[in-house]
């Protein structure tokens, strides 16, 4: 155990309650009785990586086997990190304080591109090499999961294999498949060839990659075996699927601190910028019992006096006042907030709008995306001027007087007059706030917040440019012109940086060749990239020069429809055609309705072998 | 409406990983146990209800405490050992409850706090630094830094190298942490101190009785 070696330093740093463990609900088991150990690695800090929910599934999920043993890792900042390397202490298990060097598995959890350099960091503060080839033993094997494997390519040479798709099943075919190989000896070539065979198993090194000379991929082949085209995993009967009726209770505050239950996965609405709402295809809910009971062993057992819903889009639960007047019925009794986030209430009545008022906190936010209809119609985000109106009005009467907008910069199709109609936007819901009777006695303030469009794989818009700085620029200042000083009295505008934008855009869609960015980048300093104050763009673009490779040709180049993607050999279980005609319908300016109306034809049913919804004849 | 509520003072120990929770966070992982339970805590009667639990003397963070104390709130009384085993089984693993009890004396009575101390340094430096006439040292107070012999605050008992014990001054009026003494002793003998393991084991009022 670290702990003497801990004790010597913890004190030397930031709340250091977060990095010893000890927890209320955290697993200790005894050695002795375990086969399999797995390190989870969330890629970024204590305090964001306790906030996420997938983490806790899969947590729980392990332990609940009795010989499989899961502990949590994160990055430390970087005064533990200098400690940490000055004190050689290695990089540990929070449950046991054992170096994960020794640990069978290590998992990483791959939310988002830029937590890329973390992971590298993480290997070697583990004290192992940071290259899959540079690892010849089996154990421990290096996995990633979540989002980002839909393209893992840029990271595809750190890591021995990858998990596409809901991991609740497949890790555990995993550690069985690892716990034979422990049992019965085997090398780690072998165990890859026999992990690929398991459905939702990418192992990259069975993959050759060849290159065109314009810099595009001309082809992807699988050897030994490994499938042509890796596909996702979904889990089928979602209301019965695994959750933790417990939560690792943390010390100090992080970003969530409360509990959290999954109310749907997927997302019926096919906004055409959306990652999320095409990779977690298709649209499951869980019962409304099993909700209920959720909320409940979760408060109990974590003494948490708020609960949130999460889910991609809440409002589309197909009883969503049933639910919440069955959720607040018990946590108005116990005293527990209930907290929203993403949830519209134009839809709501009254009664359900009055109940959930009195636990709603946090402020009003709308994410129209963009200015215009016409905007709106391009990205298929189905969300009109009515709408907000309406929301703002009851919001309004209820008391609120701040508002809070999320639009995008840079979305195909975009003029100025898209980026005039935010303003306009804006001073209708001034004009809206002031003629409400019953408002708040008080100013109102608006805040406009701009992100610059990323295009992402697997959705309709994974095809078109990134806007350029230059194109940005214009846009903003525009926008900030057009508003005038006296204006941003009333609207506040913030904005996303464009070298932390343009970074992602580029792991998104990038291939195999970037490896060797990620590892400049990460040898020379970068980490914690998704930190404005950690963010070293510089040392990134002395990183592209050494490998030879340009930003603009992943970022900013327009794609034909029949080019070959890096992530070609991913399958997420709809027709790739159907992007494309989701991309000329955008062009065309045409909506596609949600799914609950009407089967956009995406072509997950036929993997289901059944309509995603009854509609009824 | 009746609004009774009944003081209950759990006295508890913070040992091992416990000893790097905050003060504040101490509170808060308290109230969180109570809610684990079914114990009939009262809860605050204003705006925004909330688990009444009121720490009686903050222990400094990356010290362990045997002898720690908590106050809080019920609504109906109930048994104390069942209040004790209740709450014990959903703390975290280091922090124990070792007796729940009527507060007897008032946490405005608090004196000193009497520390087990385990050093690893250069005993005969420190011995050398404990004889001194005088220690002086820079105190942080709301008025900002002023310089302060502690020397006549500081009381060393039972002294066999590495181990003491170390009473100071610890209350509403006066405090003195006693990392001001061993950064005092590192700053004297220009060495550094190589472990250093702080308990505070018992606490005193002004009558010399322990806090109970």
């Amino acid at each position: 155990m670290l702990k003497d070696k801990l004790d010597k330093i913890l004190l030397k740093v930031q709340k250091p309650s977060r990095y010893i463990g000890g927890e209320v609900n955290s697993v200790v088991k005894n050695k002795a009785d375990v086969t399999m150990r797995f390190a989870f690695c969330f890629p970024d800090t204590y305090d964001i990586g306790m906030s996420h929910l997938g983490m806790k599934i899969l947590y729980s999920l392990k332990n609940s086997v009795p010989n499989y043993w899961c502990e949590r890792v994160f990055m430390p900042l970087p005064d533990m990190e200098e400690e940490m390397r000055k004190n050689d202490i290695p990089l540990y298990g929070l449950e046991s304080l054992e170096p994960i060097k020794d640990f069978d598995f290590i998992g990483f959890t791959l939310q988002y591109e830029l937590c890329y350099t973390n992971v590298l960091a993480m290997l070697d503060l583990a004290g192992l090499p940071v290259y899959s080839k540079d690892r010849e033993n089996l154990f421990p094997i290096v996995i990633g999961g979540g989002p980002c494997v839909c393209n893992a390519e840029p990271i595809a040479d750190f890591f021995d294999l990858f998990v596409l798709g809901e991991g609740e099943e497949v890790n555990l075919e995993l550690m069985r498949l690892a716990e034979e190989y422990k049992k019965n000896g085997g090398g780690k070539t072998d165990f890859l060839i026999d992990a690929a065979k398991i459905e939702g198993v990418y192992v990259p090194s069975l993959y050759d990659i060849s290159y065109n000379d314009d810099g595009t991929v001309k082809s992807i082949t699988p050897k030994c075996g490994a499938p042509a085209k890796v596909k996702k995993r979904i889990i089928s009967d979602f209301d019965k699927v695994y959750t933790p009726d417990s939560f690792v209770v943390p010390f100090s505050q992080i970003v969530h601190d409360r509990s959290v239950v999954e109310v749907l996965r997927g997302c019926i609405r096919g906004c055409r910028f959306c990652q999320a709402g095409f990779i977690y295809r298709p649209f499951r809910e869980k019962s409304k019992q099993t909700i209920v009971n959720q909320v409940k062993s979760l408060t109990e057992s974590t003494g948490y006096d708020e609960v949130s819903l999460s889910s991609l889009s809440t409002s589309d639960y197909s009883d969503i006042e049933g639910l919440l007047s069955d959720i607040t019925e018990y946590t108005d009794e116990k005293g527990v907030n209930l907290s929203l986030p993403s949830l519209r209430i134009d839809k709501f009545s009254d009664e359900v709008v009055n109940k959930i008022k009195s636990v709603r906190r946090s402020g009003l936010t709308f994410a129209p995306e963009a200015g215009s209809q016409r905007l709106r119609d391009v990205i298929n985000k189905n969300i009109t001027e009515e709408d907000i109106f309406k929301s703002c009005k009851i919001a309004f009467e209820g008391g609120y007087s701040s508002v809070k907008l999320y639009f995008m910069l840079g979305l195909p199709t975009e003029t100025l007059e898209d980026i005039a109609a935010i303003k306009e936007l804006a001073d209708k819901i001034i004009d809206l706030y002031y003629n409400t009777p019953g408002r708040a006695k008080k100013a109102i303030s608006i805040s406009i917040s701009l992100s610059t469009f990323i295009p992402k794989p697997f959705t309709p818009f994974e095809y078109e440019p990134q806007a350029t700085k230059k194109e940005i620029d214009v846009r903003q200042i525009y926008l900030l012109d057009i508003i005038g000083s006296k204006g941003r009295r009333k609207i506040d505008v913030s904005w996303s940086h464009y070298d932390t934008t343009i970074l992602e855009a580029v792991l998104a869609r990038g291939d195999r060749r970037l490896s060797k960015v990620i590892y400049e980048a990460w040898k020379n300093g970068c980490k914690l990239d998704g930190w404005n104050e950690y963010f070293k763009p510089e040392i990134w673009d002395k990183a592209f020069i050494t490998a030879g490779l340009d930003k603009a040709f992943y970022a900013n180049r327009p794609r034909s429809y029949d080019e070959i993607a890096p992530w070609e050999h991913m399958d997420m279980l709809f027709d790739r055609q159907f992007l494309v005609k989701e991309n000329i319908k955008a062009h065309e300016g045409k909506t596609t309705e949600n799914c609950r109306d009407k089967c956009s034809g995406c072509g997950l049913s036929k993997c289901l072998g059944k309509p995603c919804f009854n509609y009824g004849g | 409406m009746i609004n009774q509520n009944i003081s209950v003072r759990l006295f508890f120990s913070k040992t091992g990983r416990a000893k790097y929770i905050s003060a504040l966070d101490l509170i808060t992982c308290f109230q969180r146990a109570l809610r684990r339970t079914d114990i009939p805590v009262w809860h605050t009667q204003g705006f925004n209800p909330h688990t009444y639990v009121n720490v009686n003397l903050p222990l400094s963070l990356g010290s362990e405490g045997l002898n720690e104390s908590m106050d809080i709130k019920l609504t109906h009384s109930i048994d104390y050992d069942e209040l004790k085993s209740k709450l014990n089984a959903v703390l975290p693993d280091d922090i124990r409850i070792t007796r729940a009890a009527e507060p007897v004396k008032k946490h405005t009575e608090i004196e000193k706090s009497v520390y087990s101390i385990s050093i690893d340094c250069d005993f005969k430096a420190f011995e050398e630094f404990t004889e001194l006439p005088q220690i002086n040292v820079q105190k942080k107070t709301k008025k900002g830094i002023s310089e302060l012999d502690i020397k006549p605050y500081t009381e060393i008992a039972e002294y066999e190298q590495g181990f003491f014990k170390l009473t100071m001054p610890s209350g509403c009026d006066f405090t003195l942490n006693p990392s001001l003494f061993f950064e005092a002793f590192e700053k004297y003998s220009g060495t550094q101190i190589k472990r250093l393991d702080i308990v505070r084991t018992g606490i005193l009022c002004r009558d010399g009785t322990q806090f109970e």
